[in-house]
């Protein structure tokens, strides 16, 4: 059961109309939280009922796992590190086997000049969501390792908190400390707090099934047999792509964060409009933020972050980008593409040593913003293409010019379907960012004309121009 | 109450402008397929009749009106709903003749589009129609989807369709010949689609020959041109649904078999693909489908 489905409408309408019962009936949010972890079980099960054990397991690792580090709580206790490192290590090992083993055991025996006869770990099927929900854990559980919060004794809400199913299959990657104590409180939704989350999600839903679903037909098209397509369409394809995986997981994420709000929850914004940046390091402080930021507070800062030796922090920094290559996926095209913005981050570190990239002018701004989505454009060619050759192949096309001609695609009117999608969606991207159009939770201005006619228009967009059929690129992770 | 109201307002542009924005694309649609408008010869068929007859040019020297009732990818069972579709509208007492697309495959479930019913949205609020695709989708979320949100019908397929109907544009855009080599190196590795007998799609068939005939309305099997070298594939099947064709023609009165594949089957220059002709192959199809009807029925 996906966003973008009728199923998930009946199973929010259900959601909703509990927590709205539950909300009048009684100030204890425990009935409330206890219907949301029900339901938050049934739609991870909706997609293979096998996988709720491995949700079951994180959760109960985490949760007895938060208790035992409580337990140890004073800082001199010399089983702290140990008892830390044992729980992550336990609340990991479902990822590093469904994840990592098939890699491992194929890089392994190929360096050893062994052939095995087949990678047993080859044929497992990744449970959904799991590289997320396995991260969202390990806040609660390194959160308190720190000091920062106390662990939590109510099961219901440490269940919940892994497995909230707004973030459950794809993110925003939450802090307990942020999520948790909204559990704990108790609130009322109403049409305000609906609507409001129903225009986020709808805008969410237009970047997933009019722009990004769109564009995945004409990329998956082209990038089926690269070979057989000029440098120009493999050019398309690529500036397609870049705004397809935004349009995508950003889409996903706006969905997410509507469904939440709807319900009477704030999640953290997970895209900030990363495309209009003039530098690497404003790009990463607006994509996907809350697994940067996952990285930074969990991995960067704790190996040392800036504050040490030059060759370390080099060091760092490559740690962070290729520990998130990895996150994404078991694949030396990921370690390519990390280690590709590793050295952009570094180079434009020595460009631009102490502060962020400084731009004058509207031209140098606009040429910049030009630079940095053609840098993070080639990155994505080798995100996106499995084989390294492929990717390597696909980069010399396009920058050799080879062949002639330029594809549209399955029919042209279609590719100019999709164009006059991509104009739709810039000049929404363009009103959000001079606050023309605003999503805020705001009471006042929910449900005002300007909003009704947005919201009705964005619908009947997505019902005449939506397309339907491809998953969440992100759910792969 | 406020919020009631507003909410009713949202609702009403909703379903408002789903409505109108619906009305403009059908017409745009009834007129590309020629529904609901008197016509005296209807052509009936999928993709192949598609790009071998040139509507406009027909029209213009039998001085007739046609509709051009043709569907990508559609098998002998939607042919026979398309066929109850066209004569549900009143206009389709002005019907006198039927072109109906033939070839050696039509008999083969296999190798058609599965989804084909999803062509057929915008017309749901007709009750043939209605009735087909609740039986063909298989999602029950899916038809009341459709059938509740008026603007969710339309494919890219079927707006393209709506435009074209509004300019009035009925060419054919498949420019571009087959690649020879590559139909020959496909041959030899078996990957054609096989001539079969179903005897559900001949049973289809031949009772949508009848909902013709039975309102005397005559009925012109078009054997559409399909490359020699795809002919000559399976010999053996080929004449037998050759001679099945030729025997139903001699049935009745009011049913003909017109072959132009045989004079256009050798020319491979006017194929788009193996099945399908490009504007150059049109242009020559339409002028052997005007020739013979001069032919066969001068005033």
């Amino acid at each position: 059961m996906v966003f973008n489905s009728f199923d998930f409408l009946g199973f929010f309408l259900i959601v909703f109309a509990g927590v709205w019962v539950l909300g009048r009936i009684t100030e204890n949010p425990l009935p409330r939280n206890l219907w949301l972890l029900t339901l938050s079980y049934y739609f991870y099960g909706s997609f293979r009922i096998e996988f709720l054990a491995l949700l079951l397991y994180v959760s109960l690792v985490t949760y007895l796992g938060g208790l035992w580090l409580d337990r140890l709580r004073s800082r001199e206790n010399p089983h702290r590190k140990g008892a830390l490192a044992l729980i992550i290590t336990l609340s990991l090992l479902p990822l590093l086997y469904w994840k990592y083993a098939g890699f491992l055991y194929g890089s392994v025996t190929g360096a050893l000049g062994l052939t095995p006869e087949a990678n047993p770990f080859a044929g497992l099927l990744l449970p959904v969501g799991i590289s997320f929900f396995t991260f969202q854990a390990l806040t609660y559980t390194i959160d308190i390792h720190r000091g920062k919060i106390a662990a939590d004794r109510n099961i219901i809400d440490v269940f919940l908190f892994v497995a909230f199913f707004p973030t459950l299959l794809s993110g925003p990657i939450e802090r307990a400390r942020k999520l948790l104590p909204q559990l704990k409180n108790t609130y009322r939704t109403d049409f305000n707090t609906l609507f409001s989350g129903a225009m986020l999600f709808s805008w969410g839903l237009f970047k997933k099934m009019v722009v990004a679903d769109r564009l995945a037909h004409y990329v998956d098209q082209i990038y089926f047999d690269p070979s057989a397509h000029s440098g120009a369409t493999l050019c398309i394809a690529a500036i397609f792509y870049s705004i397809q995986i935004y349009c995508d997981f950003s889409g996903y994420s706006d969905m997410a964060i509507g469904v939440a709000r709807s319900i009477g929850f704030s999640l953290d914004k997970n895209f900030d409009q990363p495309y209009f940046v003039t530098s690497i390091r404003e790009f990463w402080k607006k994509w996907h933020i809350s697994l940067t930021s996952w990285f930074t507070e969990y991995i960067y800062i704790p190996a040392g972050g800036n504050r040490v030796g030059k060759v370390r922090w080099v060091g760092n920094i490559f740690l962070v980008f290729l520990t998130s290559a990895l996150w994404h996926g078991a694949a030396w095209s990921f370690l390519v593409w990390g280690a590709l913005h590793a050295l952009y981050y570094l180079a434009e570190h020595l460009i631009h040593p102490n502060k962020e990239a400084v731009v004058h002018s509207r031209l140098r701004q606009f040429g910049s913003g030009i630079l940095v989505f053609a840098l993070v454009t080639l990155a994505w060619i080798f995100f996106r293409i499995e084989n390294i050759h492929d990717a390597f192949d696909i980069v010399k096309r396009i920058f050799t010019w080879a062949g002639t001609g330029v594809s549209f695609g399955t029919s042209s009117f279609s590719f100019v379907l999709t164009c006059v999608a991509l104009l739709l969606f810039f000049a929404g991207e363009l009103a959000l960012r001079h606050n023309a159009l605003s999503f805020e939770n705001n009471p006042k201005q929910t449900l005002s004309l300007p909003n009704i006619w947005w919201m009705a228009t964005t619908f009947l967009l997505i019902s005449l121009l939506g397309v339907s059929g491809n998953g969440f690129v992100y759910f792969q992770f | 109450m406020k919020t009631i109201l507003r909410l009713s307002l949202l609702l009403l542009i909703v379903f408002g402008l789903d409505l109108a924005i619906d009305r403009l694309l059908l017409h745009g649609i009834h007129h590309y397929y020629g529904l609901n408008e008197p016509s005296e010869m209807l052509l009936l068929g999928h993709s192949q009749l598609m790009l071998a007859a040139d509507k406009e040019r027909m029209e213009n020297e039998l001085g007739l009106k046609i509709s051009k009732y043709t569907q990508e990818g559609v098998d002998m069972t939607t042919r026979k709903v398309m066929a109850q579709h066209y004569l549900s509208f009143p206009s389709s007492d002005s019907l006198r003749y039927v072109l109906y697309g033939v070839d050696q495959f039509m008999f083969n479930p296999k190798g058609l589009s599965a989804k084909a019913y999803k062509l057929f949205y915008p017309f749901l609020d007709n009750r043939i129609i209605d009735r087909y695709i609740r039986t063909e989708c298989s999602s029950r979320s899916d038809y009341w989807a459709h059938k509740l949100i008026r603007t969710t019908r339309y494919s890219d397929l079927l707006l393209n369709a709506s435009i074209r109907g509004w300019l009035g544009n009925w060419s054919n855009l498949k420019y571009g010949t087959e690649d020879i080599e590559e139909l020959q190196l496909n041959i030899a590795e078996g990957n054609m689609r096989q001539i079969a007998f179903d005897s559900l799609l001949m049973a289809d068939f031949l009772s949508t020959i009848d909902l013709f005939t039975a309102k005397g309305i005559r009925v012109i099997l078009i054997r559409t041109p399909v490359i020699d070298l795809l002919n000559d594939y399976q010999p053996d099947a080929y004449k037998q649904i050759s001679e099945w064709l030729e025997q139903l023609a001699e049935r009745s009165p009011l049913i003909d078999l017109w072959d132009i594949n045989s004079q256009m089957e050798h020319d491979h220059t006017l194929f788009f693909d193996p099945i399908h002709l490009n504007p150059e192959g049109q242009q020559r199809s339409t002028e052997l489908l005007v020739e013979r009807f001069k032919h066969s029925f001068a005033q």
